[in-house]
């Protein structure tokens, strides 16, 4: 009667239900809470999308993968017979080639200012030790027997607090857990206002978190700017031959930037190239979580592993800060290594409150976004090293 | 089965990390050494001068 036959009521099962109220929920944080919305309206919008049953938009194989089409003329063929939808083709086009991560790599290097890390060097340093939840997350995840040595890493390069590179290093080992591994990284950064605190006071006295830096960071001369991502990509490739795609994509939108004669193109990789490019990136995680996909125990653990992650690299790059100031003289604020976990701006941000709150003539920001910005750096190196150990 | 040894080979990605930061580290700290120095040179002969 009325076609009734035709709705997708009848196929509608609870675990769909179950994803569409999360694909509310994280549009609902995304608005009223203002967590990441730019990622989360797309990839909320993105789960209530594909978990209609009949929509079309992504198709899955019978063994619950995204459905693939071998050729561009079958992919065509496909498309005109329904056996494949808008979002299998962003999958397959753009994320499963590794297209729209690097890409949108070049558009954050684009809009990285990495002069405070030119200023101050050893920021690199705390780059590099708040990588530390990476490891600890992934060694926790593969002794649970929940993952494979592979899914493991994924779930650990959450740590890097870094989102194109977890999907990068996620579609390359476990394509099959990028909705959730992403769903958790993208998420986590928004959380990192409430994350970071507790661990900052726990592994600080009060007295180091009042130790007062000069807000006067060194002026970079635009030389130096311009020799900066060119001779951090060469060093970095040469080390590390598996981050080219990554170091060298943000470095070139870093050096777009600076050049002071790419100022269009830097513009445009920093607005709306990076934007359409994220949201075709969210919007297609987003179509990742159907409830067969999502609703399963290693998702859970994924969450609870993912906000390790985050604790430890906070840790780690505590931890480096407090390390270097051994040998200084003059000593640093050691908050301002908890920056080093990538979450740019957002944790620079939180340390900046801390610091202010603990001396209220402290500002810290300008000291926190070097550690901030070299952990862009470092996760980009992690990336590529785990990739060159486990890729084959 | 956890394999202990690529856990462990895992665990080593993170200190060569730190290793090829620090050498970013030091060259970066370089280049800024040799700019400050060279902007000090230059500023004292056009005060020369």
């Amino acid at each position: 009667m009325f076609g009734l036959y035709e709705m997708a009521f009848g196929s509608l099962t609870w675990g769909n239900i179950i994803m569409i109220l999360l694909g509310g929920f994280m549009i609902y944080l995304a608005i009223a809470k203002d967590f990441e919305p730019l990622l989360l309206v797309p990839i909320g919008f993105g789960m209530i999308l594909v978990n209609i049953p009949f929509g079309g938009l992504m198709i899955y194989s019978p063994e619950g993968f995204p459905a693939e089409s071998t050729t561009l003329g079958q992919l065509l063929q496909d498309i005109g017979d329904g056996k494949v939808g808008l979002l299998n083709v962003l999958f397959a086009y753009g994320i499963k080639t590794e297209i729209i991560p690097l890409l949108i790599f070049l558009g954050l290097g684009a809009l990285i200012d990495f002069s405070p890390t030119i200023a101050r060097p050893i920021s690199l340093f705390f780059g590099a030790t708040a990588q530390l939840g990476v490891f600890v997350a992934f060694s926790i995840a593969y002794a649970s027997g929940l993952f494979t040595l592979n899914e493991a890493a994924c779930v650990g390069i959450i740590g890097g607090s870094d989102g194109p590179p977890t999907v990068y290093l996620t579609v390359a080992l476990a394509p099959h857990l990028l909705g959730p591994i992403a769903l958790a990284a993208y998420s986590y950064m928004a959380l990192v206002p409430i994350i970071q605190p507790p661990v900052i006071r726990l592994l600080t006295t009060k007295k180091e978190r009042a130790i007062y830096m000069n807000p006067k960071v060194r002026e970079v001369s635009k030389l130096e700017l311009i020799l900066f991502p060119v001779i951090i990509f060469i060093v970095a490739a040469l080390f590390v031959p598996k981050c080219v795609p990554i170091i060298g994509m943000l470095m070139f939108g870093n050096l777009l930037r600076v050049t002071g004669v790419t100022d269009r193109l830097a513009q445009s990789a920093g607005t709306v190239f990076i934007d359409i490019l994220t949201f075709l990136l969210a919007l297609t995680v987003g179509g990742l979580m159907t409830a067969e996909a999502f609703l399963r125990p290693q998702t859970l653990a994924i969450i609870g592993l993912a906000a390790v992650a985050f604790i430890f690299s906070t840790a780690g790059g505590l931890l480096g800060a407090k390390l270097v100031n051994l040998f200084l003289k003059e000593k640093i604020n050691p908050m301002i290594g908890a920056a080093g976990v990538s979450a740019v701006p957002m944790s620079a941000r939180v340390v900046q409150k801390m610091g202010q709150k603990a001396n209220p003539r402290n500002f810290l920001l300008m000291h926190a976004m070097g550690p901030n910005t070299a952990g862009v750096i470092g996760t980009a190196v992690v990336t590529g090293i785990l990739y060159g150990m486990l890729v084959k | 089965m956890v394999d202990l040894g690529m856990v462990a080979k895992l665990w080593s990605a993170y200190g060569i990390n730190i290793i090829v930061l620090i050498i970013l580290l030091l060259i970066a700290w370089i280049i800024g050494l040799v700019m400050q120095r060279s902007q000090a040179k230059g500023k004292e002969g056009s005060k020369k001068g």
